[in-house]
């Protein structure tokens, strides 16, 4: 792709290929419970999904982690991970499950969580967890941590993706799913009830918190399509990016970055950055940044290129992006907000994201 | 002699001694009536055939390594492809209702126009002009909740004969099987993945007094398919397709003296819907996507000898082809015409074929075709074959048209190949036993494969090339006397083919074998007919399979082995015959994949009983 000339003349490239193998992980690394891990979405019904681990100390590399230590594929299109005292979460939204594994280990020791459409899991305390699901009308499954099942639902709005904790509340992007919705829904954690529902732009996708608390909404926007032949598309809304001040419930600042049709070989995925004080968003052509104090479009590009998933190291601040074919592995580029020098590797089919253990 | 008219041949199979031709023999054809075409030519000829279950789920045929819509399939001369994607899907055709079948592997441009890079599979209704009357009713049941039923009427005399066949297939397929993909490896049942089938075909022919003869036909097949969820899914499927389509056509064929005259029109109409709901109790369908395509195919042929030494072939087609969908922004339409020439020299033991071809299609222009090739015999133990050719795919209707990511300025898929080879009978004189072997390599280039990435919206794109390289063998022994008939034949084929480049320039896909295309794979096929009794037993094994295109060593699909035995007795009567006979699939209980996450039946059990009437015995 363009983007694999363009990195060469911005930084030097390094290629690490590490060839995944029980030996070489066990015994170089004391367990998994210390690193990041990729999420790789797999090429949609073929069972290919996966979960790459990632050292950045040691800048080791170990691809397909769940299959090596277990035995078996993970599944149908592995949306997200979440951690909870011991255990890992690892959410296959394709499969409808939710596997469980040893953080230290990653072997798994029971049965998936089993639950249709599932996205995100968050955990609330050391005694629940919260699971969105749902690609139309959405829940917020309560999960008991001690015996790992479903034992309360809450309604929340259409197609549920992931949530952001603040204090004692739970704030859920309710997406519309394949239908639309524009609203957050804010969960009491300590009744697991909705508290309240909070207005954003149209199909609120991901979130973050910075440095003064406010929580900053990437919406992709709306496109309709009319129910007639020839399917024209009758309006698009625009993409947003909505700064919510969460416990006053007031906006504090919003901005049109583009519209709805952008979207379709990228993810509308915001990151902050570890200082707390400037945020990344995604653009179909690159990665740009805005100061979360003063924002003002339409910001400046950090990064040129076509990507499917963000993140940020909370730790060293560095830029992840995923590049993602579908017909076969992906990329990961480690990148310098600073001063552009990058890393890459070979990871998983389909990479859209990546949590971080660093502590 | 009264009627007696040798059947004219198309000029594809007059022109085509320089190619691998693998003929399915007949006996097989018939003893597996009530199973499918891929059944049958997975074990007959070096193709591999690509499905998502057993019976009734889709059955693509992959030839050489190549793609599901790189082999042309051809119904009494008509490629029966789909124009939405170009594949045909094996499933919807009951081997029982062809007489004759063959493959032609890396068949060119010239001769069948579009979609040849692996082959052709030529199916014909041919008439049998000594039966009188006939009437064949065969039942089969088995394992899965598998039941099937056919009729077969035939009538005639040298002057007419008319044939009809009807079959009826349902099966619940709900086979146990051991899913690797969930905690546990929980032995469980296949659920939603039933189907139901029927179809009708009938054929005519009639010699007319001034020795022309004229042919009509009709094809009925209708199919609804549960689909099913991947191996590892807790979420059901509540998935349902629905396939219908109609074929009718009239052909003319008359040899004057030195020429022969073929002209044949047909009309097809395929229509497929496929459903989904979130839950099976909703009444509104989440997806219900509908596609329809309605081709009007028109095809003249001639033939002249000029002399001993040389002879002539032209050919002239018209298309009239329109895709009907919800996911296209119009009705789509689209006309084709082309122009071909064909010469063969015959010099005693040389033969030379030379073809050219013209196609004017709309929007694009595959450039000439050509096909040369020789063909040596320097005896009948020793003959050498060799062509050159190129060949073309048009790309298709959803590949140009759908919304969204059509790409209607797409080129054509294009690539020339080169295929040389050695066949021969050895004991073919007066005994009873005769061998007969062929041994071949090719060459296929492949550019502008089309395959649907994600840019700014999933689309296709003129994605790789590839070069598609191989060896294929086969060795048939057979043994004939007035009361044993035994044959046996073994395939052997090396296929690596491999994507050279792709349009961007990934240097992960680069020098990578294609997904689902062995390196190594071998069948064996056995039949002995003594006195009443018959008995059969099929092997295939193919090697490890990659499933992505970077071949991610994780991704790959092992091995399998698979071995199917057969065993039946023919009761006779005076016009009067009864066969029954029971059949073991699988029978080493095999647990594979041939596409990943979809899993194929363990061991499975069937018996049929066939009862005949003739009034004139046959040479079934």
């Amino acid at each position: 792709m363009k983007i694999k000339k363009i990195f060469l003349t911005l930084a030097p490239v390094a290629m690490f290929l590490v060839a995944c193998g029980e030996e070489e992980s066990k015994n170089e690394l004391s367990g998994y419970r210390y690193g990041v891990f990729i999420l790789n979405e797999g090429s949609y019904l073929s069972n290919n999904g996966s979960v790459s681990y990632f050292n950045p100390d040691s800048a080791t590399l170990v691809n397909n982690l769940f299959e090596t230590i277990n035995g078996r594929p993970l599944g149908d299109v592995v949306q997200s991970m979440g951690f909870a005292g011991d255990k890992a979460y690892i959410v296959v939204n394709g499969s409808g499950k939710v596997e469980i594994v040893d953080r230290e280990t990653f072997e798994t020791e029971t049965e998936p969580i089993l639950a249709s459409y599932p996205r995100y899991f968050l955990a609330v305390d050391s005694q629940k967890g919260y699971l969105t699901s749902g690609n139309m009308q959405g829940y917020v499954y309560v999960i008991d941590l001690e015996n790992d099942r479903i034992r309360d639902s809450i309604q929340v709005g259409f197609g549920p993706e992931n949530m952001v904790k603040l204090g004692n509340y739970i704030y859920v992007a309710n997406s519309g799913g394949w239908g639309l919705d524009s609203t957050l829904s804010i969960i009491d954690t300590g009744n697991d009830r909705v508290a309240g529902t909070l207005a954003v732009g149209d199909v609120p996708s991901d979130m973050a918190l910075d440095n003064d608390n406010d929580l900053w909404v990437y919406c992709k926007g709306y496109a309709m399509y009319s129910s007639n032949p020839p399917y024209d598309l009758i309006s698009e809304t625009p993409s947003r990016l909505v700064e919510i001040n969460p416990v006053t419930h007031t906006i504090l600042w919003e901005g049109i970055v583009g519209s709805a049709g952008d979207y379709a070989g990228t993810l509308p995925k915001l990151a902050v950055g570890s200082d707390g004080a400037v945020l990344f968003f995604l653009r179909p052509d690159g990665v740009y940044r805005i100061d979360a104090g003063n924002p003002s479009l339409p910001g400046e590009r950090v990064l040129e290129g076509s990507f499917y998933g963000l993140e940020v190291n909370p730790l060293t601040g560095d830029l992840y992006v995923f590049q993602s074919s579908f017909t076969g592995n992906g990329t990961m580029f480690i990148v310098d907000p600073v001063t552009g020098d990058s890393e890459s590797f070979t990871v998983g089919i389909g990479p859209s994201g990546a949590v971080f253990n660093l502590k | 002699m009264i009627g007696e008219v040798t059947v004219l041949e198309t000029n594809a199979r007059y022109f085509c001694e320089d190619k691998a031709f693998f003929r399915v023999d007949r006996l097989p054809l018939s003893f597996n009536a009530n199973n499918s075409l891929g059944d049958i030519l997975v074990y007959q000829t070096p193709a591999m055939v690509r499905q998502y279950g057993p019976a009734g789920f889709l059955t693509s045929i992959s030839i050489r390594g190549t793609g599901t819509n790189h082999t042309q399939v051809n119904w009494n001369g008509f490629a029966i492809n789909s124009p939405t994607t170009g594949q045909a899907d094996l499933s919807l055709i009951p081997a029982g209702f062809m007489q004759q079948v063959d493959v032609i592997n890396g068949a060119s441009g010239t001769s069948f126009g579009s979609g040849t890079f692996g082959g052709t599979v030529n199916m014909v209704n041919k008439p049998d002009w000594e039966n009188r009357f006939s009437a064949e009713y065969t039942a089969d049941a088995g394992s899965f909740g598998t039941i099937s039923s056919r009729v077969k009427v035939q009538a005639g005399n040298h002057r007419w004969q008319y044939h009809a066949s009807f079959l009826y297939q349902h099966a619940d397929n709900d086979f146990p099987y051991a899913d690797r993909y969930k905690y546990g490896s929980p032995v469980t049942r296949r659920q939603h993945n039933a189907f139901d089938a029927a179809g009708l075909m009938q054929s005519f022919f009639l010699n007319l007094k001034d020795g022309s003869m004229l042919e009509a036909g009709s094809w009925y097949q209708q199919k609804v398919l549960e689909v099913p969820a991947l191996m590892g899914n807790y979420t059901a499927s509540n998935a349902l397709q629905k396939d219908s389509a109609f074929k009718i056509f009239l052909a003319y064929r008359k040899q004057f003296g030195k020429s022969g005259l073929m002209v044949r029109t047909a009309w097809f109409t395929d229509d497929l819907r496929y459903t989904d709901k979130i839950s099976s109790e909703d009444d509104v369908y989440l997806i219900d996507s509908k596609i329809g395509a309605r081709q009007l195919r028109n095809e003249a042929e001639y033939r002249y000898t000029l002399s001993e030494k040389i002879t002539l072939g032209a050919g002239a087609d018209y298309n009239s082809l329109n895709g009907i969908s919800s996911n296209y922004n119009t009705r789509i339409h689209e006309d084709e015409l082309a122009f071909s020439a064909f010469m063969k020299l015959n010099l005693g033991k040389w033969t030379g074929n030379l073809g050219l071809r013209k196609e004017f299609l709309e929007g694009t222009d595959p450039g000439l075709l050509y096909s040369f090739g020789w063909r040596y015999k320097a005896s009948e133990q020793l003959v050498f074959r060799t062509n050159l050719s190129n060949k073309f795919r048009k790309p298709s209707f959803n590949e140009k048209y759908w919304e969204p990511g059509g790409n209607p300025d797409l080129r054509p898929e294009m690539g020339w190949g080169i295929d040389a080879g050695a066949e021969g009978r050895l004991y073919s004189g007066s005994g009873p036993s005769s061998i007969r072997y062929s041994v071949g390599g090719f060459f296929q280039r492949i550019d502008n494969w089309i395959q649907w990435v994600i840019q700014d919206s999933l689309t296709p794109v003129e994605y790789k090339t590839v070069h598609a390289k191989g060896i294929e063998t086969e060795l048939v022994y057979q043994y004939k006397t007035e009361h044993v008939q035994f044959s046996s034949a073994l395939i052997y084929n090396l296929n690596r083919s491999v994507i050279v480049h792709t349009y961007d320039d990934n240097a992960l896909y680069e020098g990578k074998q294609l997904m689902y295309t062995p390196l190594h794979s071998g069948k064996m096929s056995n039949y002995v007919k003594w006195k009443g009794w018959m008995a059969g037993l099929n092997l295939h094994a193919s090697g490890k399979r990659e499933s992505v295109d970077s071949n991610d060593e994780s991704l790959r699909l092992p091995g399998y082995f698979i071995a199917d035995a057969m065993t039946g007795y023919e009761k006779k009567f005076k016009s009067f015959s009864i066969v029954t006979g029971f059949r073991i699939e699988n029978l080493l209980n095999a647990q594979y994949e041939i596409i990943r996450a979809y899993p194929m039946p363990g061991r499975a059990y069937y018996i049929t009983v066939s009862a005949r009437f003739d009034k004139h015995h046959t040479n079934y």
